[in-house]
């Protein structure tokens, strides 16, 4: 169907030339396959076969609001399977407009990106796009953007487009949030450029129910002296990847990730990041914790790149999975590719279970078993929540932390 | 009626027997110490006694207040009045001190049938408590023993045993990794914990620790067995003797 959908818009010939060599490819070798390095742990086999299908704008109802928790102070863009709701979204405050990508030439064509072209997933929502949304930023901006990104419906997919453009010295907070039902697809695709002595805030909580599927694509290019501060989780969605693909093009450039997987029953899970360092003098921080219960399935590629200019790179990058059942799996590939010969960087990835002395501490001190396993899975996480100081970034993804573990303490 | 008892005591970890039958009984109001060489059995004691996995009672029994806690898990027996300070206290990163605290004493009241402790009350006294064990305020929000030196993790076992009331308290090796002047603290710590309600077993391998925490009763262990059991003039002589004269003798 999708397929069907995607010749029926090139047969239309009203595409945007992007658009319609991004559905050509996309028509030509359909979704990602496993023989493919990059999808070897994550099997799309099962999108294959499905008839999904966009939802045409006019059959959208009524969203209603953030999922509890979710929301804190601040505007808020609506999404419907990835179509953008004016009347459901709110001003903008001062300092950022929001522009649609046929109406800017500019900001469309930032996704003429080489890391999103011949990507299967962006090529796909490139390709059925309805209405990118383009976004500039300007000057300081204490509220907090939230781009609210609703997915429902039976078979449906969702391709929401959204270009990001921060400008020099600005500074602002972005918070999505990706929610819904049914058994559909999102597959969001999201262009971030970061300007000179720019700073992003940025949360991402992706509590998808259960039988959706969620794979979604940012790309981001940092200028010098760019700072990025990210706080993401997700738990939804029985097929979830979050790929980023990060390029430090100026000087002095700092970013810091944080990144929380929580996954069960049969979810299979994937976090994938690209970090390219291009420029010298840039540190990035990159932390990912995974909790992985029952037969659920994680998976962390994340690679690292210094090209040859970027000396005094400072990159580090660590995974942890912590595995709460003997039939659950996670995979990591963590990877250096370092060209640079005056660097600092480190990587690793380690995947265990609950420590018996651990546990047993606890219980020394008269605390039940299941308490004492759930003080520790909450401990897992807290770890690295502890050293995020945004509350802004925090709250949503706290909340969705919260729910996830009262749900695991309530099996136990 | 004794406060434990410990009869022929027989524990292996996985096929090698390491405790052969001990036998100890210790009351109310008293301070038994165990000494012994490295190898003797004198950890696997203080985990058996506690209820740690992975050590297998192969015969004897174990009474606390009369009652045979062997089929009780480690949370069951530390409700039940039992509490081990650790030799190697363990860091829990992510895990609050003041929570960790406050679970360990909720989960004890909520036995006993009472509601949980009143969060004022529980800041109050965890304070005072810690003071006296020179814990300052910003040591306990932490989590819990990361970043400890090895004399502020030993102080910190102290500081839960005084929360926790224990009428057993098993101290193992609660001398190594301390300097002279920590060692006072801890042992003026367990001192002033002493008392007609509460029993202590006192493991180590020197008889420093002794000079500070003066026992009633002190216990030679080698070889998984108890050798001799005399007075604290009993350590004196190990330290003169060293154990291998113990041993010989046996």
């Amino acid at each position: 169907m999708l397929l069907n959908q995607l010749k029926s818009r090139l047969e239309s010939g009203r595409l945007l030339p992007l658009s319609s060599a991004a559905a050509q490819r996309f028509v030509e070798t359909g979704f990602p396959k496993p023989d493919e390095e990059a999808w070897r742990f994550t099997n799309l086999n099962a999108l294959r076969d499905r008839s999904f299908a966009a939802v045409p704008e006019s059959n959208l109802t009524a969203v209603d609001h953030l999922p509890e928790g979710g929301g804190s102070d601040g505007a808020q863009l609506v999404f419907y399977n990835g179509v953008f709701q004016a009347r459901l979204s709110s001003d903008l405050p001062a300092g950022m407009a929001m522009v649609a990508l046929a109406d800017d030439a500019e900001l469309a064509g930032r996704l003429d990106d080489d890391r999103l072209s011949g990507h299967g997933i962006a090529d796909l929502s490139l390709g059925m796009m309805t209405a990118g949304i383009g976004l500039r930023m300007k000057g300081d901006i204490d509220q907090p953007l939230h781009l609210v990104f609703h997915n429902d419906g039976v078979d449906t997919s969702g391709h929401a487009v959204v270009v990001v453009d921060i400008a020099d010295q600005a500074r602002c907070t972005l918070i999505e949030h990706h929610y819904g039902q049914g058994n559909g697809l999102s597959a969001p695709v999201l262009s971030i450029a970061l300007g000179q002595s720019a700073e992003l805030n940025h949360a991402r909580v992706q509590i998808e129910d259960d039988n959706r599927n969620h794979l979604a694509v940012m790309v981001m290019d940092i200028e010098e002296n760019g700072r990025y501060n990210a706080l993401s989780v997700q738990t939804g969605s029985v097929l979830s990847r979050a790929e980023n693909r990060i390029a430090l093009v100026g000087e002095h450039v700092d970013l810091s990730m944080t990144t929380l997987y929580l996954a069960k029953n049969k979810q299979v899970m994937d976090v994938t990041t690209l970090v390219d360092h291009q420029k010298p003098n840039c540190t990035s921080r990159q932390i990912v914790r995974g909790v992985l219960d029952d037969q659920a399935k994680g998976i962390f590629q994340g690679k690292v790149i210094v090209a040859r200019d970027a000396q005094k790179t400072d990159g580090n990058q660590m995974s942890r999975a912590l595995l709460l059942s003997r039939k659950c799996e996670a995979d990591a590939k963590p990877e250096l590719e370092i060209y640079a010969d005056d660097v600092a960087c480190s990587h690793g990835a380690t995947v265990g279970e609950i420590d018996d002395n651990h546990l047993f501490y606890l219980m020394s001190r008269g605390i039940s078993k299941p308490d004492a396993r759930q003080m520790l899975i909450e401990a897992f996480l807290a770890d690295v929540l502890d050293d995020v100081d945004n509350e802004i970034l925090k709250a949503p993804v706290l909340a969705s932390v919260s729910l996830w573990l009262a749900a695991l303490g309530a099996r136990s | 009626m004794a406060l434990l008892e410990i009869k022929d005591l027989h524990a292996s970890i996985g096929d090698t027997e390491i405790l052969k039958g001990i036998n100890l009984t210790i009351n109310k109001g008293e301070v038994h110490a165990i000494m012994g060489p490295n190898g003797s059995g004198k950890s696997t004691l203080s985990y058996v006694l506690s209820g740690r996995d992975g050590y297998e009672v192969t015969g004897g029994d174990i009474l606390l207040d009369g009652e045979s806690i062997l089929e009780l898990e480690a949370d069951e027996r530390a409700r039940a009045g039992m509490f081990l300070a650790f030799q190697y206290p363990v860091e829990l990163p992510g895990v609050g001190g003041m929570s960790f605290l406050r679970g360990a004493v909720n989960a004890r009241r909520r036995d006993e049938g009472l509601d949980d402790i009143d969060n004022l009350e529980f800041v109050k006294m965890t304070r005072a408590k810690a003071s006296s064990l020179g814990i300052k305020d910003e040591m306990l929000k932490r989590a819990v023993n990361v970043g400890f030196s090895g004399g502020e993790k030993k102080r910190y076992e102290i500081l839960q045993m005084a929360m926790l009331e224990p009428s057993m308290a098993i101290l193992d090796e609660t001398d190594s990794g301390l300097d002279v002047d920590a060692l006072k603290i801890v042992s003026e710590g367990v001192n002033a914990l002493r008392g007609d309600n509460i029993g202590m077993l006192v493991i180590t391998h020197y008889q420093r620790l002794l000079d500070h925490i003066v026992p009633d009763y002190v216990h030679i262990l080698a070889d998984g067995k108890i050798l001799k059991s005399g007075d604290k003039n009993l350590a004196l002589e190990v330290e003169k003797t060293g154990y291998s004269g113990f041993i010989d003798a046996a």
